[in-house]
């Protein structure tokens, strides 16, 4: 059972967009290493930093954010190698299950840490303090996100018990 | 496992081959060799009819039950 081919175009054009983006902000990032400005920022920043502490403070937040965008990408990667694993017709391998797994939980991860640095980001540079608990409308939404990583984690032990099931099945006499 | 298949003995004592048997009853050689050697999980009723037909034998001549 092969997925739709659709499937794979959408994936690949998504992680074409993000790498790109990523590597984006990989220049954009390091332009503001070596000292370069950006008025992005400046609106952002409370007055209650200097220069030199908010300069440090957006590299921090930038690098982090390099880091978890790059823990996406390779979520994205991961699926993309499924669909063309699960292309080759073998089901309920070994690095299906392996995979399904890591995505799941690098979803999970990644929507986790984003939430931690939303928080943090307000926090220091909009010097606004609070914790909401609200369900969007939407498929982006914080909750639902983390739902289809667990989704995916819980895949991944359908997918083991399912290999288990046919290795019962082939060694039936 | 503590289920030990004794269909080696039974084929040497009714002179018959392995092939000859799974022919018989209908199933692969190395679907055969999975259950000769232990490594089948499961066998079904309509399997171990067959081969006690084929071989005039008790599901029990063939199944052996011991303690690891």
């Amino acid at each position: 059972m092969k997925p739709p081919s659709s499937l794979k175009t959408i994936v690949d054009i998504s992680y074409a967009i993000l790498l790109i983006k990523w590597i984006i902000g990989l220049l954009v990032f390091t332009y503001i290493l070596f000292g370069g400005r950006l008025k992005l920022f400046a609106g952002y920043i409370s007055e209650s930093f200097t220069m030199a502490e908010s300069k440090t403070a957006t590299i921090i937040f930038f690098a982090i954010q390099l880091l978890v965008s790059a823990l996406f990408i390779y979520a994205v990667h991961i699926i993309r190698s499924l669909i063309k694993n699960f292309n080759t017709g073998k089901l309920y391998t070994k690095y299906q299950i392996s995979g399904l797994k890591l995505t799941g939980q690098l979803i999970i991860v990644v929507t986790l840490v984003n939430g931690l640095l939303e928080f943090i980001y307000e926090a220091l540079f909009k010097n606004h303090l609070g914790i909401r608990l609200n369900f969007e409308n939407g498929f982006g939404s914080f909750w639902f996100v983390i739902a289809i990583g667990l989704f995916f984690i819980y895949l991944s032990r359908i997918f083991a018990n399912a290999r288990q099931l046919r290795e019962e099945n082939e060694l039936t006499v | 496992m503590p289920i030990l298949i004794n269909l080696d003995r039974i084929l040497e004592e009714r002179n018959m081959k392995s092939n000859e048997l799974a022919e018989i009853i209908g199933i692969t050689t190395a679907n055969l060799s999975i259950l000769k050697t232990g490594k089948a999980k499961a066998v079904r009723f309509s399997t171990l009819e067959a081969i006690c037909e084929a071989l005039d034998c008790q599901p029990g001549d063939i199944l052996e039950y011991t303690k690891d």
